[in-house]
C-alpha cells in the first residue's frame, strides 16, 4: 500500500502538532525553567518541520500525476488478503485470550489457523499446532523459567 | 605478572569442574542469544542463582562464556530470519539478511562468527594490559561527555539511512519521540501514558525490535507464500570460506570496530548495542563503497560484528577496576564478585592476581571457544531453513511472542510487538527506513537524561558543554566532522538549484 | 509437558470435577512453581536480595521460585504487577521504599496497605558521599558549606523524587536549610551518580553505603556521615548524621517480601515460616554480609506498621520539598 507523500507527510505534521501542543501542559525541573516537556517538544518541533516539508514535495509529485493511494495487486486476491490480516489478528487474538486460555492454547489455536491459512494440511497443521507449543514450553517454562500462562490448563495440570 | 601468578591462574581454569561450566553455558547462552527478544543480559540474570553455590571461578566462568556465545548468536536469526536475536545485532540486521537473501548466508554468519571472536579477543587483550588506565579516563566522564557521545551516537542515523534521508531522518524523530513514553525521564513526569500503569515503563526496546524487524518481515512473507523459496536461502555452506580474505581486505575496518567497541564498553552506560550502532555507521562514513551499503556487503558487518563483542570484554574495565557496571550485563556481574568475595577495586589486582588471570583467561577461552561452538549453532540453526515457509511463518509468530513477552513477562510487550510490527510494514511500504528508528529508541532517553542533568549542573549555561577538556574536544569534533560538513553539502546542493 | 499430561490424564477428569471446590488447591500449598517479582532491574541491590531469598525459599518450600524482572516508572509498573496479582499464593513480590513515595506524588494509589505483608527483610541508611580530594572533611563542613553557597554543590544518586533525593532533602531541612540548597541532579540509579561525582559533574551522592562501597575502597570517594541511629558494620568509623551535625535526621532504603491483598491466612503462616527460616539461615546472613546489605527482620503486622511509619515520614518530607502533590 503506497500512500502519497503528501498525505503522510500532512499526518506527521499533524503529530507533531499535536504533541506540541499537549507538552504544554508538562510540568518543569522544581528549580529549574525546562523540564518535562523540553525533550519532546523538540523532537515535535522536528516532526512538524519534516512533515510539511514531505508533504511540500508530496504535492508537486502529485502534480504531476501521482495517485493518493496505490494499492498493490495482491489486495484482489481474497485469500492473499485473509492471510496478510491473519498475522496481526492472530497476534492481537493472543493479546485478548492468552490470560483466560493460557500460553499452550491460545499459541496452539493462532498457530493452527495460521498454518490452515497458508495452505498446510490439516494433519500436519494440527500436530504442529500441538507439538511446537509444547516444545517451546520445555524451552521457556522448564529451562528458561519464564512464567508462561497456564490459563484453563492449570485446573488440569495442577487437580 | 610473575610466571607463578600465571601458573596458578591457569591451575584454576583448568579445573574439570570449571571446564564442565564453560562448555554448559555456552551452549545455554548460544541458545539464549538465538532465541529473539532474549538477551544476554537476561542470559546473565538467569545465571545469578546457579552462581550462589558455585566456587568464584567456575561462577565467573559461566557468566563469562554465556555473555560472550550470546551476542554472537543474536546474529543467527538475525541473519537467517530478520529476527535480530539481541539488540547489540540490530544494527546491522537488514545488511546480513540482504547477504542470505542474495544467497549468501554462510558468508554473513561467517563474518559475524569470525569477527566476533577477533574483537572479542581485542577487547580481553585491552582488558589484560590497559584496564587500570582505561578506568581511570572511562570515570573522568560526566554527563557532558555522554551528550556529545551520543550525538555522535544519533548522527549516525545519517549514515546508517538508505535511500530517501528525509523520511530517514522522520524515522529517527519517530524513534526519538517513542523514547520518550513513561516516566522514567529526568523530570520524572508520565509522560504519553494514556493513563496506563504498564506505560509508564516506557516503550519496551526488545518487543518493539522484534515487532518491527520480525513481524513486519513475516506480514510481507504471506502475500508470496505459495511462490517457490528463490529469495531466502535454503542451504549454508561451510562459514568459513573466504574469512581469511576478508581479514587481509578489511584489517582497518576490524581495528577500528575493535578500539571503537572497547571504548565504548568501557564508558559505564554505553554497551555492545551502541557499539554496534556507532560501528556499523563509521563503517559506512569511511568506507570506498558506501553505496554497496545496506544491499548486502559484508564490510559493515565486519566492523560492527567485531564492535559488539569488544565492548563485552571492555564493560568489565570499570567494573573490575571501580566495581562501576560497563553495561547492565556488568551490573549483574559486580553483585556476583561481591558474593565470591572478589571486591572490586584496584586491589583486587594485587590481592587477587591469579584470580584477576584466570578471568582473563576465561575471556581467551571464551572466545577461541566461539569458533567451533558457534559453527555447530549455525549448522543446527540453519536446519530449520529446510521448512518449507508456509510453516516456518506460523512458528516465527509464537517465537516472536514468546521474545516479546519473555522480557517482562507482561502482555503488553505482545501489543506493543504488533503495534509496532504494523507501523513497519506501513513504514517500509512507503520507504522510511525501520533502523533509524530503533536507533532514536536506543539513545533517547540517554541524549535526554545527559542534557537535561548537564544544563542543571551547568545552571543554563550552554558554554559548559565546551569547558571540560574531553567534552571540548568531542564537541568540536562532533561539529567539525558532521554538523558542518552536512551545512556544506546543504549549501552546495541550494546552489545548484538556484544557480 | 508430555510427561505431566500424560501422568495426570487418569486424573483429568477427577481435576475437573474438583474445580467447583474454590479452596480445596490450597491444603497443598505450594504444589507448583512460585512467581517472585521485583520491582527493579537485575543487578541492583534488590534484585540481588530477591534472587537469594528465592533460590532459599526454592529449597524450603520444595518448589521452583521464579525470579522476575518487572521494570520501569521507578518501580511503578512492578508494584502493580505484584497488587494485581491473584492472592493465592503463587505470586509475591519484593515491595521497597518506593511504595510509601509514590502515592504522594500521584503516580498510583498503591501503598503499604493494597498488599498481605509477609516480613521486612533487609534496611540500607542513607549515608552522605563526597569526592575523596573534596575539601570538606566532615559533615558539619559540608553543610556549611552548603549553607554558604546555596545553590552550589549539587547532589545526585536516583531520579527526581527518589529516596536519595529525598535523603538530602530531609537532612537540610531538619537543619533548618532550604532543600533547594543543594539543587537535585536526577541519574538513573547511584551507580551513575556515583560515577559523576567521581567525574566531577556533581559534589555530593547521598546513597546507601554499600553502593559505595567499590569507590570509597578505591579510595575515589569519602563517606562523611551515615544518616542513622548507629553507625554502620560495613564502616564503622564513618560517624552517625546525629555525631556529625547533631541532626536527628535518619533514613533508610528498606525491603521486604509481600504477597497481594487477601492472600489466606494459611499459606501467609505457611509463607512466614519458611521466609523466617530463610532469614536465619547462614546462606542468607553471609550472603547479605558479603555484599555489605543490612539484615533486619519484621513479620507480618509489625511490616505492617512499619510501612505505614515510613510512609508518613517521607510523606512530611516530600511536601516539605515540594514533590508531593
Amino acid at each position: 500500500m503506497k500512500i502519497s507523500d503528501a498525505i503522510l507527510g500532512a499526518l506527521i505534521a499533524l503529530l507533531g502538532a499535536v504533541t506540541l501542543w499537549h507538552v504544554r501542559s508538562f510540568p518543569p525541573i522544581p528549580g529549574q525553567n525546562f523540564g518535562a516537556a523540553l525533550f519532546p517538544g523538540v523532537v515535535a518541533a522536528g516532526l512538524l518541520l519534516c512533515g510539511l516539508l514531505l508533504a511540500a514535495r508530496g504535492v508537486v509529485t502529485m502534480a504531476h500525476g501521482a495517485r493518493a493511494v496505490a494499492l498493490d495487486p495482491w489486495v484482489r486476491n481474497p485469500l492473499t488478503v485473509l492471510r496478510f490480516a491473519s498475522v496481526p489478528a492472530g497476534l492481537l487474538f493472543y493479546v485478548l485470550a492468552s490470560g483466560v486460555l493460557g500460553f499452550h492454547v491460545a499459541a496452539g489455536l493462532a498457530m493452527l489457523a495460521w498454518l490452515l491459512l497458508f495452505g498446510v494440511r490439516l494433519l500436519p497443521a494440527v500436530a504442529m499446532a500441538i507439538g511446537f507449543p509444547v516444545l517451546m514450553h520445555l524451552a521457556f517454562y522448564k529451562l528458561l523459567r519464564v512464567p508462561l500462562p497456564w490459563g484453563v490448563l492449570e485446573r488440569i495440570v495442577f487437580p | 605478572m610473575t610466571a607463578d601468578v600465571l601458573a596458578q591462574a591457569f591451575a584454576l581454569v583448568l579445573d574439570p569442574h570449571v571446564i564442565v561450566v564453560v562448555v554448559m553455558s555456552a551452549l545455554f547462552g548460544l541458545f539464549v542469544g538465538a532465541v529473539p527478544g532474549l538477551t544476554a543480559t537476561m542470559a546473565t540474570a538467569l545465571l545469578v542463582p546457579a552462581t550462589f553455590f558455585m566456587p568464584p571461578i567456575p561462577a565467573i566462568a559461566s557468566m563469562v562464556t554465556a555473555t560472550a556465545m550470546a551476542i554472537f548468536a543474536g546474529d543467527i536469526p538475525s541473519c537467517l530470519l530478520r529476527i535480530p536475536g539481541t539488540p547489540a545485532s540490530a544494527a546491522y540486521t537488514d545488511e546480513a539478511y540482504a547477504l542470505t537473501r542474495k544467497g549468501q548466508g554462510e558468508l554473513s554468519l561467517g563474518c559475524s562468527l569470525v569477527f566476533s571472536v577477533i574483537g572479542g579477543l581485542f577487547g580481553t587483550a585491552v582488558l589484560i594490559a590497559a584496564a587500570p588506565v582505561l578506568a581511570e579516563f572511562a570515570l573522568r566522564f560526566s554527563s557532558f561527555e555522554y551528550f556529545w557521545l551520543t550525538l555522535v551516537g544519533l548522527s549516525c542515523a545519517v549514515f546508517i539511512a538508505t535511500g530517501d534521508k528525509l523520511k530517514g531522518l522522520i524515522s529517527l524523530l519517530i524513534g526519538l519521540l517513542v523514547a520518550s513514553v513513561g516516566l522514567d525521564n529526568p523530570a520524572a513526569y508520565p509522560r504519553f501514558t494514556f493513563g496506563l500503569t504498564e506505560l509508564m515503563g516506557g516503550a519496551e526496546l526488545i518487543p518493539i525490535m522484534v515487532g518491527m524487524f520480525a513481524v513486519s518481515e513475516v506480514m510481507r512473507s504471506t502475500i508470496t507464500v505459495d511462490a517457490p523459496l528463490e529469495t531466502a536461502q535454503t542451504s549454508i555452506g561451510n562459514v568459513f570460506r573466504g574469512m581469511w580474505r576478508l581479514c587481509k581486505r578489511y584489517p582497518v575496518q576490524t581495528l577500528r570496530g575493535s578500539v571503537l567497541g572497547t571504548a565504548v564498553g568501557a564508558l559505564p552506560g554505553a554497551g555492545a548495542d551502541i557499539a554496534a550502532w556507532m560501528s556499523y555507521g563509521m563503517s559506512k562514513r569511511f568506507s570506498r563503497e558506501p553505496e554497496k551499503f545496506g544491499t548486502g556487503h559484508v564490510e559493515g558487518i565486519v566492523e560492527a560484528g567485531a564492535s559488539n563483542n569488544s565492548a563485552l570484554a571492555g564493560a568489565w574495565i570499570p567494573a573490575m577496576v571501580f566495581g562501576i557496571p560497563g553495561d547492565s550485563i556488568t551490573a549483574i556481574v559486580i553483585g556476583v564478585l561481591y558474593m565470591k568475595n572478589l571486591n572490586p577495586g584496584p586491589t583486587l589486582f594485587l590481592n587477587n592476581a591469579p584470580s584477576v588471570y584466570a578471568v582473563f583467561l576465561l575471556f581467551i577461552l571464551a572466545n577461541l571457544l566461539l569458533l567451533p561452538l558457534g559453527w555447530a549453532a549455525i549448522k543446527g540453526y540453519k536446519q530449520i531453513l529446510r521448512l518449507p515457509r508456509r510453516a516456518l511463518l506460523p512458528c516465527i509468530l509464537v517465537f516472536c511472542i514468546l521474545g516479546a513477552f519473555a522480557i517482562n513477562n507482561s502482555v503488553v510487550g505482545i501489543a506493543m510487538m504488533l503495534g509496532f510490527g504494523v507501523l513497519a510494514w506501513l513504514m517500509e511500504e512507503n520507504g522510511f527506513p525501520v533502523a533509524p528508528a530503533i536507533l532514536g529508541m536506543v539513545l533517547g532517553t540517554l541524549l535526554e537524561e545527559h542534557f537535561v542533568t548537564s544544563m542543571i549542573k551547568a545552571e543554563g549555561r550552554v558554554s559548559a558543554f565546551f569547558e571540560r577538556p574531553i567534552a571540548g574536544t568531542l564537541g568540536v569534533l562532533m561539529i567539525g566532522l558532521i554538523v558542518l560538513p552536512a551545512v556544506l553539502r546543504l549549501f552546495r546542493y541550494w546552489r545548484v538549484r538556484t544557480g | 509437558m508430555i510427561t505431566i499430561t500424560r501422568r495426570h490424564a487418569v486424573s483429568l477428569f477427577a481435576g475437573l470435577a474438583a474445580t467447583t471446590a474454590a479452596g480445596g488447591a490450597q491444603a497443598a500449598w505450594p504444589e507448583r512453581p512460585i512467581t517472585l517479582i521485583v520491582p527493579w532491574g537485575a543487578g541492583g541491590g534488590t534484585d540481588a536480595t530477591a534472587r537469594i531469598i528465592g533460590s532459599l525459599l526454592e529449597k524450603e518450600l520444595k518448589q521452583p521460585v521464579n525470579v522476575v524482572n518487572r521494570t520501569g516508572g521507578s518501580g511503578v509498573v512492578g508494584h502493580q504487577a505484584i497488587a494485581s496479582a491473584a492472592p493465592d499464593g503463587y505470586t509475591i513480590g519484593i515491595a521497597t521504599v518506593e511504595i510509601g513515595m509514590m502515592h504522594w506524588q500521584g503516580l498510583t494509589e498503591l501503598k503499604g496497605s493494597s498488599y498481605t505483608p509477609i516480613a521486612l527483610v533487609n534496611a540500607d541508611p542513607a549515608g552522605l558521599q563526597v569526592r575523596a580530594d573534596a575539601p570538606y572533611k566532615t559533615a558539619k563542613d559540608l553543610v556549611e558549606a552548603i549553607k554558604a553557597n546555596p545553590g552550589k554543590l549539587k547532589s545526585s544518586g536516583t531520579g527526581q523524587g527518589g529516596i536519595w533525593h529525598l535523603a538530602i532533602a530531609g537532612m537540610l531541612k531538619s537543619l533548618q536549610i532550604d532543600p533547594a540548597a543543594s539543587p537535585w541532579v536526577p541519574s538513573n540509579g547511584a551507580a551513575p551518580g556515583l560515577q559523576d561525582l567521581v567525574a566531577g559533574g556533581v559534589e555530593i551522592v547521598p546513597c546507601s553505603l554499600p553502593e559505595a562501597r567499590s569507590l570509597i575502597d578505591a579510595g575515589k570517594v569519602r563517606s562523611l556521615a551515615i544518616m542513622d541511629e548507629k553507625p554502620s558494620a560495613l564502616y564503622p568509623n564513618v560517624p552517625t548524621l546525629k555525631a556529625a551535625t547533631g541532626s536527628d535526621w535518619t533514613l533508610a532504603a528498606w525491603r521486604g517480601i509481600v504477597a497481594p491483598k487477601g492472600l489466606p491466612a494459611d499459606i501467609r503462616g505457611r509463607l512466614l515460616a519458611a521466609l523466617e527460616k530463610v532469614h536465619k539461615s547462614a546462606e542468607f546472613n553471609d550472603f547479605m554480609k558479603q555484599r555489605g546489605y543490612g539484615v533486619t527482620w519484621a513479620p507480618a503486622d509489625e511490616f505492617a506498621r512499619f510501612m505505614e511509619k515510613s510512609s508518613s515520614d517521607l510523606g512530611a518530607v516530600m511536601k516539605a520539598v515540594g514533590i508531593a502533590k
